[in-house]
């Protein structure tokens, strides 16, 4: 994957390690399982899209007053793009091999590989520990490792037993809350931190 | 020895830690406003203040100022006179610290 120097690190993780990212992925992975819990899949897929432009001047407002602003060279710049690049190209190879594969066991019907079309309730909740893994790796936030570790838990208990009727929107809608949740309590440490050093100032 | 006069003739406004680190977080970005050297370095505004002035006396650091909406806003820059400051110091300390090797 592309690599940042060590002083590109230490100042991304800086730039984003607030809590709201991880706000805003949250809720956004929310909305999306509830549109999938209400049968509106195709909704979910807009989510993204329709919180993109909250993004900025959510930043403007509740972040940037405390943190300020920074213009990353245009060799960051670049880095991240290929980066994002890479990853949504690694998501896709991904899905279409589960989606190929699936086919592939649909056709042959290998009675020995019929326990594989049970995990595919869990593959939304694997697809969307990419993302999240991706950000862990390129922020060096392993908070977002935490999230992908979460997605993939929602996922797997989807196959278990339970007794309650459990679909992939729940998964998602589980990591979304729980990635809110930590965000909202990061986020709140960071303004504490925040007011003090500008009280110092 | 070279390495040592090298150190004890070192550029003082470079080699103070406060400053050398507002260089290697300029020299890393294109531009960055103060909060944000404030937030990552955890010093007070008039400490910084201080600081940054004596980067821009030495023509180390641009320092343009502006509002964003009703908010004051100070970007800094490093120069070429700073990256090529911080270049030397950083070069001269290598020499020194290869010097404490085993």
């Amino acid at each position: 994957m592309t690599q940042l120097s060590k002083m590109e690190g230490l100042l991304t993780r800086q730039f984003f390690d607030d809590g709201l990212l991880d706000m805003f992925v949250g809720v956004g992975l929310a909305l999306i399982g509830i549109a999938w819990l209400s049968g509106l899949v195709a909704l979910g897929a807009i989510v993204p899209a329709v919180m993109m432009p909250f993004w900025k001047p959510l930043r403007q407002k509740l972040t940037e007053p405390h943190i300020g602003t920074v213009d990353f060279s245009a060799s960051h710049k670049k880095k991240g793009k290929e980066a994002l690049t890479k990853w949504v190209a690694f998501g896709i190879v991904v899905l279409v091999v589960e989606v190929s594969a699936l086919f592939a066991f649909n056709r042959v019907s290998l009675s020995s590989l019929d326990f594989l079309k049970d995990l595919v309730p869990a593959l939304p909740s694997v697809l969307i520990a990419i993302p999240l893994t991706a950000t862990a790796l390129y922020l060096k936030i392993g908070r977002f490792a935490l999230y992908g570790t979460l997605s993939v838990f929602f996922g797997f208990i989807l196959l278990v037993d339970t007794g309650i009727n459990l679909e992939p929107g729940h998964a998602i809608l589980f990591t979304g809350v729980c990635t809110a949740l930590i965000g909202f309590g990061v986020f709140r440490h960071f303004l504490q931190n925040a007011h003090e050093m500008d009280a110092e100032g | 020895m070279k390495e040592i006069q090298e150190l004890l003739q070192a550029d003082r406004i470079v080699h103070e830690p406060a400053r050398l680190a507002i260089l290697a977080i300029l020299n890393t970005v294109d531009t960055a406003d103060f909060k944000f050297v404030q937030a990552s370095l955890g010093l007070t505004q008039g400490n910084l203040s201080a600081h940054i002035s004596k980067l821009e006396s030495a023509g180390f650091v641009a320092v343009e100022k502006s509002f964003v909406g009703k908010r004051a806003c100070t970007k800094l820059r490093i120069s070429k006179e700073g990256q090529e400051a911080l270049g030397r110091e950083v070069a001269m300390m290598k020499g020194f610290l290869k010097l404490l090797e085993n």
